[in-house]
């Protein structure tokens, strides 16, 4: 038997609020995440609508095995019509917020409709209340939680919350909770303020129980022993994402002024995750039930506060090498206004360092950037520049809010090829010249250019023994290589393969760096366990593919509805240009190897040649014919 | 202790006589998530224990690059 679904439904326009059950015959197709809240918007959202209308569905969605206590199980799903691409949005968070979700009782709320006034949702148990946002519209993330706290009287609230950012309906707005965890890409948060929410606000839930409660703890139990085995996570967690940023620098594909470059030098030092551990981390801090600990928290006395976190690699990257920015107390500044304000950080530090490329190009000068000098490594003008976009103060800044390739348009000139934007999502800091398989899925992922979608290249490249390739091996991806820039079909495979299982995580809201399908603690055959324990549910990996692949043809056929082609699977001229200096001098995608790799990969996934997008023999295998006819 | 010249990654290195691999894991901070090529093959991780170096081997070590 698999559980049923409890949805909680929320009409902002009426202030109807239900509560639906779906039958676990059907939520084990959809079991959770992406997948259920993608199942939700294409069952309720009328194809053709505005992103920021009323009518855009938006779902917050967590899955059967949310809230059981084990490591990397506390992860949130949003997901609308993104106002950044106009496809499919789509954002992962973690913390504690998921957790207490479920154990209020709910696998996902939609959220339609627009409120008169700004409001925010109460929710305990079965009580649910819509309630004014008066005193926290406008406030910054921080701000509002505490205000929250003190009007409720409740200290042991979890918040997801949108900042004036998302208020002012910043295309690449995100929703935050504890003021740290950020649901960032695509834009969710200003679908959410289009709505006039302002927050979800969740008040102590009920411990949720596994079906099997010895196999489970067993299992759960495993993590710390597992850490201390693995050389990967451990690293995580003492690092964090930034372990790692210093090599990619030493190999020549760190991310560099714009993607004009994968080499900063000896400044990329300075940005490392060892320089922050050495100077302004604070602390580590971890999410609900996890034993992994890897989110870094950061502070700088009168500068910077605990409460914002700490950047991550992706942060790091985007206002720091992308922007030609070696210092990390800028950086942190960044981060901490992003996550003050909601915005996606990597969107936000993309945006701003396409503009510092036209400004150096002369295609913009200070008379359009509203009086900022923009060049690359002005850390006064990024900061301004953030605050002024969260607000939408002046034309340019307000431009600059529609994301890198609006902007592009409207500069003109030639600018659309320094938008380093797929679907118009500027690309995350892994570069496709050196994963040219995660380039591939940049390309077609129908969501934009998302680096945790699929596994990262260089991993084939481990011994056959090493649990990364056993892993792998598990999904049928048996072939391994002696470097990563490979494009034969055997790349394509894995390329589409890892893809599948990464959509079953996204699914069953499972942190990528606890399960995995190569170096997490927890691998493919763990998954199928814990579902076993954790449920009841007896499940293989099969059905977990089939789940995976199902949600990514899912969210194909709503961007195909919303009029996306094969035409929108393109990555930007610049990944096929030859890099020009570093260690990487030479190096470059040759673009019909790519073009030719993008053609198999739709014939493995079963998308037409002609259009990109799912053919009927692939909906109908998927249990997905329902998509046909409508 | 007697030493002897390898060379790492195209840089000659000296080594305590009777090092293994897992010896030139631990001096360049990597665990076991590595790849290892000596003298041109690929090694299998249950080999980084018990392979001694030798005078003169050449060593290519590399540590895959995933994401977050």
């Amino acid at each position: 038997m698999f559980p049923d679904g409890h949805i909680l439904e929320i009409n902002l326009s009426n202030q109807s609020i239900q509560t639906i059950d779906l039958p676990g015959e059907t939520y084990r197709l959809y079991p959770g995440g992406s997948a259920l809240a993608t199942y939700l918007i294409l069952q309720q959202m009328v194809p053709g609508t505005p992103a920021l209308s009323p009518d855009n569905v938006l779902v917050f969605a967590v899955s059967p095995l949310t809230g059981l206590p084990i490591s990397g199980i506390s992860r949130l799903v949003v997901a609308a019509k993104s106002p950044l691409t106009g496809a499919i949005g789509d954002s992962q968070s973690g913390g504690f917020f998921p957790a207490r979700l479920k154990a209020n009782g709910y696998d996902a709320i939609v959220v339609k409709g627009k409120a008169e006034n700004p409001v925010y949702i109460l929710i305990d148990h079965d009580e649910v209340t819509i309630r004014s946002a008066e005193s926290i519209w406008g406030k910054v993330t921080g701000e509002a939680e505490a205000i929250l706290r003190q009007e409720l009287g409740d200290d042991d609230l979890e918040v997801a919350q949108i900042g004036p950012g998302g208020e002012n309906l910043v295309s690449y707005a995100c929703i935050l909770s504890m003021s740290s965890r950020a649901n960032g890409r695509t834009g969710m948060g200003a679908v959410m303020g289009s709505k006039n929410l302002k927050a979800v606000v969740l008040k102590k839930g009920t411990r949720c129980e596994p079906s099997d409660t010895e196999g489970f703890l067993s299992l759960a139990r495993e993590a710390k022993d597992r850490l201390k085995h693995n050389d990967a996570v451990s690293g995580l967690a003492d690092i964090g994402t930034a372990g790692d940023l210093a090599a990619f620098n030493d190999i020549g594909f760190l991310v560099t002024n714009n993607w004009q470059s994968g080499f900063s030098g000896e400044d990329a030092s300075k940005i490392t995750g060892e320089a922050m551990k050495a100077t302004i981390l604070e602390k580590r801090d971890t999410c609900f039930a996890c034993a992994v600990r890897c989110k870094r928290v950061v502070s700088i006395p009168d500068q910077v506060d605990a409460k914002y976190g700490g950047p991550e690699y992706e942060t790091i990257a985007t206002f720091g090498s992308y922007c030609g920015i070696y210092d990390l107390e800028t950086i942190a500044k960044a981060n901490q206004l992003c996550n003050m304000y909601g915005l996606d950080t990597i969107s936000c530090g993309a945006t701003i360092s396409f503009a510092m490329e036209c400004f150096e190009k002369g295609l913009i000068g200070e008379k359009e950037t509203d009086g900022l000098a923009l060049g690359f490594g002005e850390a006064e003008s990024m900061l301004t520049l953030i605050e002024r976009i969260a607000r939408k103060e002046g034309a340019f800044a307000t431009m600059l809010a529609e994301g890198s390739k609006q902007a592009s348009l409207r500069i003109g000139k030639g600018a659309e090829a320094y938008s380093m934007s797929v679907k118009g999502e500027e690309m995350a800091a892994h570069m496709p010249q050196y994963k040219p398989g995660l380039g591939v899925v940049y390309a077609v992922n129908p969501f934009g250019c998302d680096h945790q979608s699929s596994e990262n290249d260089p991993l084939l490249m481990m011994p056959e023994d090493s649990q990364e390739r056993i892993w792998l091996g598990k999904l049928g991806i048996l072939h391994g290589e002696e470097d990563s820039y490979g494009l034969d079909d055997y790349k394509v495979q894995f390329a589409f393969d890892s893809q599948c299982f990464y959509s079953v995580l996204d699914t069953l809201c499972l942190c990528q760096f606890v399960w995995g399908p190569t170096w997490q603690l927890y691998g493919p055959d763990d998954i199928v366990k814990l579902c076993k324990v954790g449920i009841g549910w007896d499940t293989s990996l099969f059905e977990l593919m089939r789940v995976g692949e199902r949600r990514i043809n899912m969210m194909r056929v709503f961007n195909a509805r919303e009029g996306f082609t094969k035409a929108e699977d393109k990555l930007p001229a610049r990944m096929f240009e030859k890099l020009k200096n570093g260690p990487s001098v030479g190096i470059g995608i040759d673009e019909q190897a790519f073009q030719t790799a993008v053609d198999h990969y739709y014939q493995m996934a079963g998308w037409s040649a002609k259009t990109g997008n799912p053919e009927e023999g692939t909906l109908r295998r998927l249990s997905l014919g329902w998509l046909i006819q409508s | 202790m007697k030493m002897l010249d390898v060379t790492l990654n195209g840089q000659i290195q000296q080594i305590p006589q009777g090092s293994n691999v897992r010896y030139m894991l631990d001096e360049m901070k990597l665990g076991k998530q590595a790849i290892v090529y000596l003298n041109g093959k690929k090694l299998l991780q249950k080999e980084y224990d018990v392979v001694l170096l030798q005078p003169f081997d050449e060593l290519r070590i590399i540590k895959p690059l995933a994401g977050g």
